[in-house]
């Protein structure tokens, strides 16, 4: 119970702490695309998300608080989830062309746009599964709130890289 | 003619198709994944053992050889995320029942980790679906689909492995 109540104590202390950066996360997305750039030659773009929401977290007051913290990724969440939905808004307008262009020829290859739409849907599935996983880690700890969000901000962004992949690739 | 050729080529090969081949290449895969010191020589085990039963087995470079050999790789990966799994599920209830008596809301590690493994399962199959759809007409269809299951299963493996060895 003393535990339970000072980690609660903790977690009021750190909100009321980081409440003004909450408002105002000085945040661009330029660290991850500069860095994104740079991965072209052979290296893992992946290892790029995060970056714009950590120098967010140094630029901004109490951006290293735990609300702190959680306000600069959910920047980067929002804006890797923008490219998300661009790149899966591309792919499915053309694999519904394409699967139409297949229909029309009676061609019997199976249709993609479905596909697309079910993995995507077993996607956020996962992704809430995997992040709540996480977050049960951290047995109600003030950790947890960061540890969620970095989780979905990382796998939001990976699955962003991934439809833009498969938007240029195929 | 050509739909001839395709059963002969079947009918030629049901014997070596899943005869023996994880005995013969699965030490292979299984001595690398137990020496591998961190992820990336893990994810470097990925594909060897596939890639040496395509260079082996006589009808190893046929579409049919590849599908096979892949699946047989995947057999292997599938045994080791079971025991990645079994291994985590059981850290996850020793730390549950710790807080079991105080803090009985946070005791739902064990059941968040299987409800994260089956929602994993769910999204592979769905994700290597796509990839099935997706390249076009033609055989190499069976080679992404295929491939896909071989490297989601090992990611999660390695993933699993490595979240339990820094303590999650």
């Amino acid at each position: 119970m003393m535990k339970r109540g000072l980690i609660y104590a903790l977690g009021v202390l750190l909100l009321a702490w980081g409440a003004g950066a909450q408002e105002n996360p000085v945040f661009s997305m330029q660290a991850t695309d500069a860095c994104i750039a740079d991965s072209r030659h052979g290296g893992n773009a992946e290892a790029c998300i995060g970056e714009s929401a950590n120098l967010c977290m140094d630029r901004t007051d109490g951006g290293q608080s735990t609300a702190g913290m959680v306000a600069c990724m959910g920047v980067e969440l929002e804006a890797w989830d923008q490219r998300l939905n661009a790149a899966y808004a591309g792919l499915m307008a053309r694999e519904k062309a394409e699967d139409k262009e297949m229909a029309d020829l009676e061609f019997s290859a199976p249709k993609q746009s479905p596909a697309l739409l079910d993995m995507q849907r077993k996607w956020i599935a996962y992704r809430d599964a995997r992040c709540d996983y996480i977050g049960a880690q951290w047995g109600g700890g003030s950790g947890t709130g960061p540890a969620v969000q970095g989780c979905h901000m990382v796998m939001t962004g990976k699955q962003a890289l991934f439809l833009q992949q498969m938007l240029t690739d195929y | 003619m050509k739909i001839t050729v395709f059963v002969m080529s079947i009918l030629a090969s049901p014997l070596w198709a899943e005869d023996g081949m994880v005995e013969r290449y699965g030490p292979l895969l299984t001595q690398c994944y137990a020496q591998a010191a961190d992820a990336a020589a893990l994810k470097d085990c990925i594909g060897a053992m596939s890639g040496n039963c395509m260079a082996r087995e006589e009808q190893g470079e046929t579409t049919y050889g590849m599908a096979t050999c892949t699946a047989s790789e995947t057999e292997v990966w599938d045994g080791f995320l079971n025991d990645e799994y079994r291994q985590t599920m059981t850290y996850m209830k020793a730390l549950d029942k710790d807080d079991e008596e105080l803090f009985p809301e946070f005791a739902n590690r064990a059941d968040a980790l299987k409800k994260a493994q089956r929602a994993w399962l769910a999204y592979r199959d769905a994700a290597c679906n796509l990839e099935y759809a997706m390249p076009g007409a033609g055989s190499i269809r069976q080679l992404t689909g295929t491939g896909c299951v071989m490297q989601m299963t090992a990611d999660r493996t390695i993933e699993l492995k490595q979240m339990r060895e820094s303590g999650l």
